[in-house]
């Protein structure tokens, strides 16, 4: 008897189509559920009505606390915190919620209607572009200023001393996107350099040594800290937040890059005076030196 | 369910410049990476998986219910989270990844990062419908196959495999489709650069703050890939309850 007819001639079992992969759920799934929704709803469970009592108290709180929604570039982290907090302390009843994120996304957040009262970027084009596009109350005012600057881990594993090591190969290079502001003066800095030494080809031979482009300043600044490149671009502020994690490789005075950050009230801001109150803030001498403390200079 | 990705073809049907969109080097860049690198982890998925489910379908072994545990666990794990966990693994800080980089072998920010972090993601979708193709073979045909001295290679590539082939196509699909969706992971262990690590649903995000219509050019891709699977998968679950 062949192989073939010896399996004919057994008696077949019946057999289901292949079961879904990500089947998770048993028939019964749905049925267990629904006797725990009843047994947990009908019977008297404390708990369940304390909770329920927290939620109707906190839905039915008559004065809220107006929140202002801050949407900042990322390098602002540390300092903006700390200067929602200062102004938190003289304004008890306020709560600042923010947002941080590559001033890209802010922008695309915002013309895709997010709530925001305030926005404050890491470079005027994002803002400009709002402004054009009549989402932004009245034109930006500069709150602060940044260096750009070449960083490496603080073991300097590559012993990278200077931006012409970039192109030796093998180095691995992180920066931000072109569409991110760190992104965009990284790649100032990289023409800077290779116009003051002559070098056409500079900026690409380093951009092809770049294993990813970033979408905001603080991702690049975590692969810095995980040392998994050699170098980046980043903020002097991101190397003081980095706690000693991150040095900074000194750079000639030709190359050098300021970031400006502006900032505006947004057109349909839910709270737009206490928006204005906070941009004015930011520009007082209390709220300047919590930013110069973390690395940022005074608005030129 | 439909209703946003109905939008979504639609719009792209409609406004964006499909066409255009799809013929820039960077929409192009993109989707052949993503295809290549796909089709490798999903070979590699099978090639690795296959064995794998067939043990945990036939098989009683130490440790047994602890693999059947931890295959289930990229389904469960933020792919995010699975990005890091690679990268802290094979990195070159990390245990792994610090003695391959000294021998001069890079993973972490590599196109093979991007094979991995999709294996890693898509694999349990395989094994899992493998596992289940296997254990619905009748163990009698083995049992026949061998009493008529068909050693068990033989038996495992002349009887198993036929009768479990809907259930392992079906899960090579899925994985393949998941495969082609993975964002977190890729992101965190491979990192972003056009043309050797940005596949797909990464070009996605960084379309959407440059040219929203290359954005939605890929998702209607995307898109188009997932509804194809969808129906391929059902005809392969038919195909398997025809076939038995």
């Amino acid at each position: 008897m062949s192989l073939s007819a010896a399996i004919r001639s057994i008696p077949r079992h019946p057999v289901g189509p292949p079961s879904h992969p990500a089947d998770l759920q048993s028939p019964k799934a749905p049925r267990r559920l629904k006797s725990f929704l009843e047994k947990t709803l009908t019977r008297a469970n404390p708990t369940l009505h304390a909770l329920l009592a927290l939620l109707l108290l906190t839905a039915c709180n008559p004065t809220p606390t107006p929140e202002l929604h801050v949407f900042a570039a990322a390098s602002l982290r540390e300092a903006l915190t700390e200067t929602a907090d200062a102004f938190q302390r003289a304004n008890p009843k306020v709560q600042i919620v923010p947002n941080f994120a590559g001033s890209q996304l802010l922008r695309l957040q915002i013309e895709s209607g997010a709530r925001a009262d305030l926005v404050i970027s890491a470079n005027p084009d994002h803002l400009e572009a709002l402004h054009h596009s009549g989402l932004l109350a009245a034109p930006p005012t500069v709150v602060a200023t940044n260096q750009l600057i070449l960083a490496v881990p603080a073991a300097n594993p590559a012993g990278i001393s200077g931006l012409q090591d970039l192109t030796q190969p093998n180095r691995r290079v992180v920066m931000a996107a072109e569409s991110v502001p760190a992104g965009a003066y990284a790649r100032q800095m990289l023409a800077a350099h290779a116009a003051a030494t002559g070098q056409p080809g500079f900026a690409d031979t380093v951009l092809q040594r770049v294993i990813s482009f970033e979408t905001n300043v603080r991702q690049v600044a975590a692969k810095l800290e995980l040392a998994e490149a050699d170098t980046g671009f980043v903020y002097r502020t991101d190397v003081l937040a980095s706690n000693g994690r991150l040095h900074v490789i000194q750079t000639p005075p030709q190359v050098r890059v300021t970031a400006t950050y502006p900032a505006a009230v947004l057109r349909d801001a839910p709270n737009s005076d206490l928006a204005q109150r906070f941009l004015t803030f930011l520009r007082t001498p209390q709220a300047q030196a919590i930013l110069t403390r973390h690395g940022f200079g005074a608005p030129a | 369910m439909l209703a946003p990705v109905g939008v979504l073809i639609a719009r792209g049907i409609t406004r964006a410049d499909i066409g255009a969109a799809l013929a820039s080097p960077f929409v192009r860049g993109a989707v052949q990476l993503s295809l290549v690198t796909s089709a490798i982890a999903v070979l590699a998925i099978v090639a690795l998986g296959t064995p794998t489910a067939y043990l945990l379908a036939r098989r009683r072994f130490p440790g047994r219910a602890l693999v059947d545990a931890v295959i289930d666990l990229p389904i469960v794990l933020p792919p995010v989270v699975g990005g890091l966990a690679l990268l802290l693994l094979l990195g070159r800080q990390g245990p792994v990844g610090g003695p391959l980089a000294g021998a001069g072998i890079d993973v972490a920010f590599t196109t093979a990062a991007v094979v991995l972090a999709q294996m890693f993601v898509a694999a349990p979708f395989y094994i899992r419908a493998a596992r289940a193709g296997f254990e619905s073979v009748d163990e009698r045909l083995e049992a026949v196959s061998s009493t008529l001295g068909a050693r068990p290679w033989r038996t495992f590539r002349r009887i198993t495999v036929p009768l479990a082939l809907p259930s392992l196509a079906g899960g090579a699909v899925m994985a393949w489709a998941r495969a082609l969706g993975e964002f977190g992971a890729t992101i965190m262990f491979a990192g972003n650069v056009a043309g050797r690590t940005q596949t797909m649903p990464l070009a996605i995000l960084e379309a959407m703050e440059a040219d929203a219509n290359a954005a939605i050019a890929i998702a209607v891709v995307l898109a188009a890939i997932a509804l194809a699977v969808l129906i391929a998968f059902r005809g392969l679950a038919r195909a398997g309850s025809r076939a038995l």
